[in-house]
């Protein structure tokens, strides 16, 4: 296939996964901090089902030889778990994970331009500047790896269905069970269910009818993420969505003018670019806004973080967490569980404590 | 039409800082005070309105006041 053909595949599925992303107004740093903060379980829901749609998808997609394997990514101990923190942090002082930031930019959100220079920065030290081999250092550190990889996966990496010699269909029924209980399950709530008073102004009623419900986000995201394997394997990479590995594309390119530093997923980074940009256009939610200028640097030093963290982890929130945990990768489950701590911790400094 | 004891504007702001700013807010008021917020980004709307839901705090309007620009009453 041709090289056009890859690029306006990317692009094409960029533009949808950034449409939902900005339309589902899905955000993982807002899913873990209302977590943190108040104990709503609604964009974490979105997130979950987009993982369980996923973990049937790819079972499906790599049973009927659409695709040849997995590739759960490897699983460097020190690596994931110093990434993950960090990725966590940032996530929180960017206001946006990557996904995030990324739809954000197509919004009109100034500040996530600058956490995606302040991810560049970083990106520039750890390929070609001093943080060379930075990543060689922490994965030396440890490795863990399996001998039977069990069916369906390429490599060595464990996932949670070689590490206990189970058949990954098993595990995912039972996680998409589990995943149905924690749906179902009604967790207290103090006030009303806020239903939007009647106004004279109708689109008050029409921004809350576009809100999407988190089932819909969840399986429109999950479905392009399914789309997404076949098509960036085509291409060359037997992966699922990795925006981190887009956006690295994509500073390489401006880097050194060399379009062959682009690949699939960077073409799906720009068309999600484009894709938040259409979404917020017909909702009427493009506009440009500009934090004070605290705030524009808390962005920049977020966005290094974020870009350092995922360095290191070998993969972002959307490479992990969306893309890695539907392969049942161990990598991206302890990857998630440290992106989650990191959020805590920094919270925990910023407001939790402050409650006396 | 409602006036607000306290005006808390987070427009300009990033998500989850508008989120915290509304919670410490909220810590500083008494029942029954109006609090309105000036929020410029959508996803804020639903996630105060999860807010006061979760505190048991009331939504008493939500507005449009330009583009991309809302201002919520809430009743502590």
């Amino acid at each position: 296939m041709s090289f056009n053909f890859h690029v306006i595949s990317g692009l094409l599925l960029g533009v949808s996964f950034g449409f939902i992303l900005q339309r589902g107004r899905f955000c993982m740093n807002s899913a873990f901090m209302d977590t943190i903060l108040i104990k709503d379980f609604t964009i974490l829901k979105a997130i979950i089902t987009s993982i369980i749609v996923q973990m049937i998808g790819f079972l499906i997609l790599v049973t009927s030889g659409i695709i040849s394997s997995l590739n759960p990514r490897p699983f460097y101990v020190v690596s994931i778990m110093v990434g993950g923190l960090i990725f966590g942090i940032g996530m929180v002082l960017a206001g946006g994970c990557l996904s995030g930031t990324t739809y954000r930019i197509g919004e009109g959100m100034v500040g996530s331009i600058i956490a995606i220079l302040g991810f560049f920065f970083i990106i520039i030290l750890a390929n070609i500047g001093v943080l060379t081999g930075i990543t060689n250092f922490f994965n030396g550190l440890g490795q863990v790896t399996v001998i039977d990889s069990g069916p369906f996966v390429i490599n060595n990496n464990p996932t949670l269905a070689n590490i206990f010699g189970i058949n990954p269909w098993i595990l995912v029924v039972i996680i998409v069970v589990i995943s149905i209980f924690f749906f179902t399950w009604k967790n207290k709530k103090l006030g009303e269910k806020v239903t939007i008073p009647k106004t004279s102004h109708k689109w008050s009623d029409n921004i809350f009818k576009k809100e999407w419900n988190w089932w819909v986000t969840g399986i429109a995201l999950g479905i392009v993420g399914i789309l997404a394997y076949p098509f960036s394997a085509a291409a060359g990479q037997n992966d699922a969505i990795c925006l981190f590995c887009g956006w690295e594309g994509l500073s390489g390119f401006l880097m050194t003018g060399n379009i062959n530093q682009m690949n699939w997923l960077s073409f799906l980074v720009i068309g999600m670019i484009f894709g938040s940009v259409i979404a917020a256009t017909l909702a009427d939610e493009l506009k440009i806004r500009i934090p004070e200028s605290k705030r524009l640097i808390q962005q920049f030093v977020g966005g290094v973080m974020l870009g350092f963290g995922a360095v290191l982890a070998n993969g972002c929130n959307i490479g992990h967490i969306f893309s890695g945990i539907p392969q049942l990768a161990l990598s991206s489950i302890v990857m998630g569980v440290f992106i989650f701590l990191g959020a805590w911790i920094i919270t925990y400094f910023m407001f939790i404590r402050e409650k006396g | 039409m409602v006036e607000p004891n306290e005006i808390l504007d987070v427009r300009n702001e990033i998500c989850t800082f508008r989120e915290i700013k509304t919670l410490k807010k909220l810590k500083q008021m008494k029942p029954g005070n109006i609090l309105e917020i000036l929020t410029d980004y959508a996803l804020s709307i639903a996630r105060i309105s999860r807010i006061a839901e979760k505190k048991g705090h009331l939504i008493l309007a939500i507005d449009k006041i330009g583009k991309s620009e809302w201002k919520i009453l809430m009743k502590i």
